[in-house]
């Protein structure tokens, strides 16, 4: 019984193809290439859901669009040899704006807060606001001059952290 | 009367009975000691025979696999070195092949790009190759256009046409407010990341001192 296995492994051998290297390292380039090949963030269909989640927002406008894997990234300015990078386990959007200075300022707080909620849904992530359009930190201030009409209208930051490989 | 006093039971017979009973005792014990040695000695022979069965078995079992991992990955392996995927990066070629994956519809769009320094690549998707080290190449690159429309497209023509494994990894879209512009243009600027597979061995290119 044990002949035949053996003769049987003999045989699978030597029908198996030539190759540079063993199998399993193959099965690992391979699929290695696949996998850094997915790290390519699909701008189209983060910008689709970014636009799907301003929809409600008519009066907030963007200046700013942003993408990146969150966590260390590998420096081009370095000058010595750079260890390798942690592999990222998010990717960090975040979009800025303004929002027209007629507006009610309890609404625009309002609105770049549903904004960043709606955010984090669309990219199946967490959203969270960088900066209100109106500072409502107890340490905070807010100055305004609502008959200046060159004024700079308020500006808005909100971000979101998608896990890698959520789909929005 | 006392039995041994019979003729029939002297204490000659009886003597001579308990030693046949003895000895068939002891001939009893040396075979059934033998019988069990036999058994054992073949219970031994059949276990070492079940291990090299479950050896040799084991042994099919891994040339099976081996043999279907190299049919399932030979040909994709293959296709990635005639792609010239494995080849060693040259920043120089490097630099044609981004101009050349620019060109079309979106010509003039990008403003410039930075090659930038080699840096060894570890992360979960190469946790389990040994063969090759992987190196990424940063390629930052900055562009003008007039839309999203127009930045998709030009995003999707550098990763259809850019060769070797190669990922856009971050993005930055600003608004242009200052241009005056009825339509206001998009500046771009975008990191592009070119994954190389060196060998186990290999520095880093000699070209990874510059940009």
């Amino acid at each position: 019984m044990a002949a035949h296995f053996d003769a049987m492994a003999k045989d699978s051998e030597r029908m198996t193809p030539a190759a540079d290297l063993d199998a399993e390292q193959l099965r690992a380039a391979v699929q290695t290439r696949e996998q850094l090949l997915k790290r390519n963030i699909d701008a189209e269909g983060l910008m689709q859901a970014i636009a799907a989640a301003l929809a409600p927002f008519p009066d907030l406008d963007i200046d700013l669009l942003e993408w990146s894997y969150a966590g260390p990234a590998a420096s081009p300015a370095s000058s010595s040899p750079s260890p390798a990078p942690s592999p990222a386990k998010s990717i960090l959007v975040r979009v800025g704006g303004h929002i027209s200075a007629h507006q009610p300022k309890a609404e625009s707080n309002a609105a770049v807060l549903a904004l960043a909620a709606a955010i984090g849904r669309q990219l199946a992530g967490a959203g969270s606001v960088e900066k209100l359009p109106f500072d409502v930190a107890p340490e905070g201030s807010l100055t305004s001059k609502p008959h200046d009409g060159a004024a700079s209208p308020p500006q808005f930051s909100v971000s979101a952290t998608i896990p890698v490989g959520a789909k929005p | 009367m006392n039995i041994t006093q019979s003729s029939r039971y002297t204490a000659a017979a009886l003597t001579a009975t308990i030693k046949y009973c003895v000895i068939a005792l002891i001939v009893c014990i040396l075979l059934i000691g033998s019988m069990r040695a036999r058994r054992s000695a073949a219970e031994h022979r059949d276990e070492v025979a079940a291990q090299h069965i479950r050896t040799a078995k084991a042994n099919l079992d891994r040339a099976n696999e081996r043999r279907a991992l190299t049919e399932k990955y030979l040909a994709p392996y293959n296709r990635l070195v005639h792609e010239g995927s494995m080849q060693r990066f040259d920043r120089a070629a490097a630099g044609d092949w981004f101009e050349a994956a620019i060109r079309g519809p979106e010509d003039g769009a990008v403003e410039g790009y930075v090659i930038g320094k080699d840096v060894p690549y570890a992360g979960a998707e190469n946790a389990e190759l040994t063969a090759f080290r992987i190196i990424s190449h940063p390629l930052e690159f900055t562009a003008r256009v007039d839309d999203e429309d127009e930045f998709v497209d030009l995003m999707k023509s550098i990763e259809a046409r850019l060769p070797g494994t190669s990922a856009a990894e971050a993005c930055s879209l600003s608004r242009d407010r200052e241009s005056g512009l009825k339509v206001e243009p998009l500046a771009v600027r975008c990191n592009v990341v070119w994954y190389e597979f060196a060998p186990p061995d290999a520095a880093l290119s000699a070209n990874a001192g510059g940009t």
